[in-house]
């Protein structure tokens, strides 16, 4: 069973067809890749299913429920969490602040109480700051718990932005190239976290990304992008390999020799 | 014929939007009001332009552009006791252009990356230091300014009288409006100037100096509203403190985000429709019963208007 | 760069450094300021004639209205260039209530603050569809309509002679009427500061700086948006009740663009987002000429500026005003606030650190239209 579903979505911007009849499907905790070249819409699927744009036509489903026309904020209640790739935080708060800000829906208490300092609010404000600290531990910020977002290094940027995330308590995970910036080494880190955060949290993931080796260790399920269509779907392995994907990256059929070589070249990476 | 119409929408807009106006005016008896409006608006299109200018370079609405002029006025006024009218002109539009100079110095350049709200509330600042110090200087609040062309009546038109100044406004703005329009759109300075202000980090790439730029159009817009009060103002035959702001800054802000704030011929368009507004709100009798100042709530309803069903002004280009 | 496995337990951080306690001579420190503040404000207006308790009375109200201008201009980045409005429109909601009316005191004030939220909410509307700079420019124009429309209907405001306000009846002397109107600064401080802390103001922040975030995190934008325009409203009306019962008699002449301006230059240089900076920096402006009269020797050292006519008390803050407001802007951004920081954080009972400027302010969305 699918917990989400985007059934033949079109958006066109201008002139130009950004995402054209593209249809993908998370299954229950499973683990996507969204690749392509840039430009191929990825960004703009993720924009569609979570609802910052309407789409001309197709439909987004949510745990079989239509939500193609709710909010963004109302889909963020239903379990959807989302990263950005140019990270999704509020930069003048701190790390903290973010990590409770991120918990606006569990804040179980009425403005009106929290402006009057209702028991209700102080005792849940208490209970969403020991969470938020509970998260940052998890992660390895700690530390960073008082310091201000902006000015943090990417990489702890990156992280300071899953926990976030995570703290809206989410089922599904739609990640934008949450390996940017990152060496093999770290990106390989990277999915053992995801792996485990999966696990620990019970989610299904769906990823934007460019990290080739990444995609093909965690990923259960690929749809490949090109041009705004989807342009092949499958395992890791069969849609690395298929020809239409490789010239989409490459532009053109490439040497055999080569692909071999980049195939050595990412075993040696992966340590196999 | 359809590609060409949907190419120039917002200009076909503009001029069915006047063709429209001036109808309706000649039809419900207003005519003097369509004049007075044509009269009074490029005034405010003069100073509109100068707006416009600051807004598509530096992104911020000027709200000193008014005290520019207000300033080259009393340069003009302290000027013309001791050399000739025409070189205390000069002085006074020098006066200007060097206030602008500094504003940008001084006050924009630091704060170049700070957020809009904050520059424009840095220019209300400008504005008003000019102000209280024109004050204190004034030991009166109206002196009598005297005028380049005499003549008052030299041409009537559907009942009024139009006088040689200002023809000579209604002249200088079409010129200007045509000359700047050029200018951003034909000349390479003009253009990097666009370019700097969306992208300053690529213009500097090329090799443009961003700061030379942006000193150069300060003091354009400040030469603008000095040029807009020293033909203006003279007409009424006195002036005063913060008479360019109290006046007509305001009605020159609505006109220009009428037309669309980054189009020049929309600043144009902008004050005339204002200009028109304020003077068939003061004469036509379905506004009688509004109590007060009756122009300053039918143009808060017509902005308002405009605005809710295009936000992006009338001639302006869609976000 | 070393490479570690991450640690998934919560064993990993390091125990959070010990709280700082002042010792004992740091209490008694920070005591005699407090004390000293106490004073200043509770104990010293009491000797005072009462035109001086008018004033600060006048100056504990500009705070009110510096605090409802920083809730849009501060917290969610709105700027409001007609917010003269609604303060004058409560001031004459309840003077008309009271004369008009007949009602107590009571009911003019919550009336006024129900006008004022009820105005605010109907631009917070506005402002979703209109964006930045095209929005500043209608909140300027009504707040133009205000003063030469709205406040020109003869049953409101009575007249040219202005709408008469009388005090309440347990408070109508000018001192007990200032302990009154402490009494609900510190009410919307205690509100302030209790709403930042609360969800209402986490979203605010974050709607600010980045809306589509914000969004992901639940918060709905508009909503949202609308609050910080009501709660605004809401202290504005307030306000201008409190004013209009203090100057007993509201008139339409002040409430112009001038008034909006003055407004908008005592919050920033206050220090937007920093109560002590905002209630300073209004109380301050509301005293300019007072001050320059009071303090000895300071008109007289006005005087010697050169000049057709001198810096008199009413013409020198006219010049002041504006030269503190771009001298905020450009060196000082966080105003009055920022630099006091050091000095508001060490009386909280932190340690004195004089680099302690707060969290930096980053560059947030344009007010491009």
């Amino acid at each position: 069973m699918s917990v989400l579903e985007a059934i033949d979505l079109s958006i066109r911007f201008g002139g130009v067809q950004a995402n054209r009849d593209v249809s993908m499907a998370i299954g229950e905790y499973e683990i996507v890749g969204i690749i392509g070249p840039n430009g191929a819409g990825k960004t703009t699927l993720f924009n569609l299913i979570t609802g910052f744009y309407p789409p001309d036509s197709g439909r987004v489903k949510l745990k079989g429920r239509d939500i193609t026309d709710l909010p963004v904020h109302r889909r963020a209640g239903l379990g959807l969490g989302r990263t950005f790739q140019n990270v999704g935080l509020v930069k003048g708060a701190t790390v903290r602040d973010n990590l409770i800000t991120a918990q606006y829906l569990q804040a179980d208490y009425s403005v009106l109480g929290g402006m009057l300092g209702s028991r209700t609010s102080l005792a849940t404000e208490r209970v969403l700051r020991s969470k938020a600290d509970a998260l940052a531990d998890a992660l390895g910020l700690g530390d960073l718990l008082d310091t201000q977002v902006a000015g943090l290094p990417y990489g702890t940027l990156k992280r300071v932005e899953i926990a976030t995330v995570l703290a809206t308590d989410p089922e599904i995970l739609l990640l934008d190239e949450p390996s940017s910036g990152m060496g093999p080494e770290e990106a390989h880190r990277l999915g053992d976290t995801l792996l485990d955060l999966r696990r620990d949290f019970g989610l299904s993931i769906a990823m934007i990304e460019h990290h080739v080796p990444l995609v093909v260790r965690i990923c259960d399920y690929v749809y490949c992008l090109d041009f705004g269509e989807l342009l092949v779907e499958g395992t890791a392995e069969h849609v690395r390999n298929d020809r239409q994907v490789v010239a989409a990256y490459l532009g053109e059929d490439p040497d055999p020799e080569v692909l071999e070589l980049e195939r050595q070249l990412d075993s040696l990476v992966e340590g196999d | 014929m359809e590609s060409i119409l949907r190419q120039h929408r917002s200009k076909v807009i503009g001029l069915a939007l006047v063709v429209a106006l001036v109808v309706v005016l000649l039809v419900t008896g207003q005519k003097g009001a369509l004049v007075i409006g044509l009269s009074t608006g490029s005034a405010y299109g003069l100073l509109a332009l100068g707006l416009v200018l600051i807004y598509k370079s530096s992104g911020v609405f000027n709200f000193a552009q008014g005290e520019f002029g207000t300033v080259a006025l009393f340069a003009l006024y302290l000027l013309d006791f001791h050399v000739p009218y025409w070189v205390a002109l000069l002085g006074a539009l020098v006066v200007a252009g060097l206030m602008g100079f500094l504003t940008e110095r001084i006050i924009v350049r630091p704060l170049f990356e700070a957020p809009r709200v904050i520059l424009l509330v840095a220019t209300a600042g400008v504005a008003l230091l000019a102000i209280g110090v024109e004050i204190w200087l004034a030991t009166s609040t109206g002196k009598p300014i005297a005028k380049a062309f005499a003549t008052v009546d030299r041409v009537t038109v559907l009942g009024v009288q139009i006088s040689d100044q200002r023809l000579w406004l209604i002249a200088t703005l079409v010129v200007l409006a045509v000359l700047l329009g050029l200018f951003f759109t034909r000349t390479n300075l003009g253009l990097a100037i666009i370019g700097a202000s969306q992208e300053p980090t690529a213009t500097e790439l090329v090799g443009i100096s961003v700061r030379r730029l942006s000193s150069f159009t300060w003091v354009l817009a400040a030469l603008l509203g000095g040029l807009a009060a020293v033909i203006i103002i003279p007409d009424g035959g006195s002036f005063g403190p913060a008479i360019m702001t109290t006046q007509y800054l305001i009605p020159a802000f609505i006109a220009a985000v009428l037309g669309g704030m980054t189009s020049l011929p929309g600043a144009f368009v902008g004050g005339v429709l204002v200009g028109v507004v304020q003077s068939v709100a003061t004469s036509a009798p379905i506004f009688e019963d509004i109590p007060g100042t009756k122009s300053t709530l039918v143009l808060f309803v017509v902005l308002l208007g405009v605005l809710l069903v295009r936000p992006q002004g009338l001639l302006g280009k869609g976000s | 760069m070393t490479v570690t496995r991450e640690d998934t337990s919560a064993v990993g951080r390091k125990p959070p450094p010990a709280r700082f306690r002042p010792s004992p001579i740091g209490w008694a420190l920070r005591g005699v300021i407090w004390l000293g503040v106490a004073y200043l404000v509770l104990v010293f207006p009491l000797s005072r004639p009462a035109g001086d308790l008018v004033s600060y009375t006048t100056a504990v109200c500009y705070g009110i209205v510096a605090l409802s201008l920083n809730v849009l201009l501060g917290y969610v980045g709105q700027i409001s260039l007609g917010h003269q409005a609604f303060v004058g429109l409560g001031a004459f909601t309840s003077a008309y209530m009271v004369t008009e009316q007949g009602q107590s005191f009571w009911v003019g004030v919550l009336a006024a603050a129900a006008i004022g939220g009820g105005q605010a909410l109907v631009l917070g509307g506005v402002s979703l569809r209109i964006r930045g700079l095209y929005f500043a420019l209608i909140t300027l124009s009504y707040g133009l309509v205000a003063e030469q429309n709205i406040f020109q209907i003869q049953e409101l405001t009575g007249g040219g002679a202005g709408q008469p306000a009388p005090k309440p009846e347990l408070f109508n002397t000018e001192w007990r009427y200032y302990y009154l109107c402490l009494a609900f600064l510190a009410l919307v401080l205690l509100v302030d500061w209790r709403m930042m802390r609360s969800k209402a103001g986490r979203s605010l922040l974050a709607l600010r700086e980045n809306p589509r975030v914000a969004a992901t995190f639940g918060i709905n934008v508009r909503m949202a948006t609308l609050f910080a325009f009501v709660v605004s409203g809401v202290f504005a009306g307030l306000a201008g009740a409190l004013i209009a019962h203090n100057d007993t008699f509201v008139s339409p002449d002040v409430w112009n663009f001038n008034l909006a301006l003055v407004f908008i230059i005592m919050t920033v240089v206050g220090g937007l987002r920093s109560r002590a900076g905002l209630v300073i920096g209004g109380a301050f402006f509301a005293l300019m000429p007072y001050l320059i009269e009071k303090i000895p020797g300071f008109t007289d050292l006005l005087a010697k500026i050169p000049g057709p006519q001198d810096l008199t008390p009413e013409i020198a803050p006219l010049v002041i005003g504006p030269l503190l407001l771009l001298l905020t802007l450009i060196q000082f951004p966080g105003g009055i606030g920022q630099q006091l920081r050091p000095i508001t954080r060490w009386l909280g009972g932190r340690k004195f650190d004089l680099h302690d400027r707060g969290l930096k302010e980053v560059q947030i969305t344009d007010v491009r239209a």
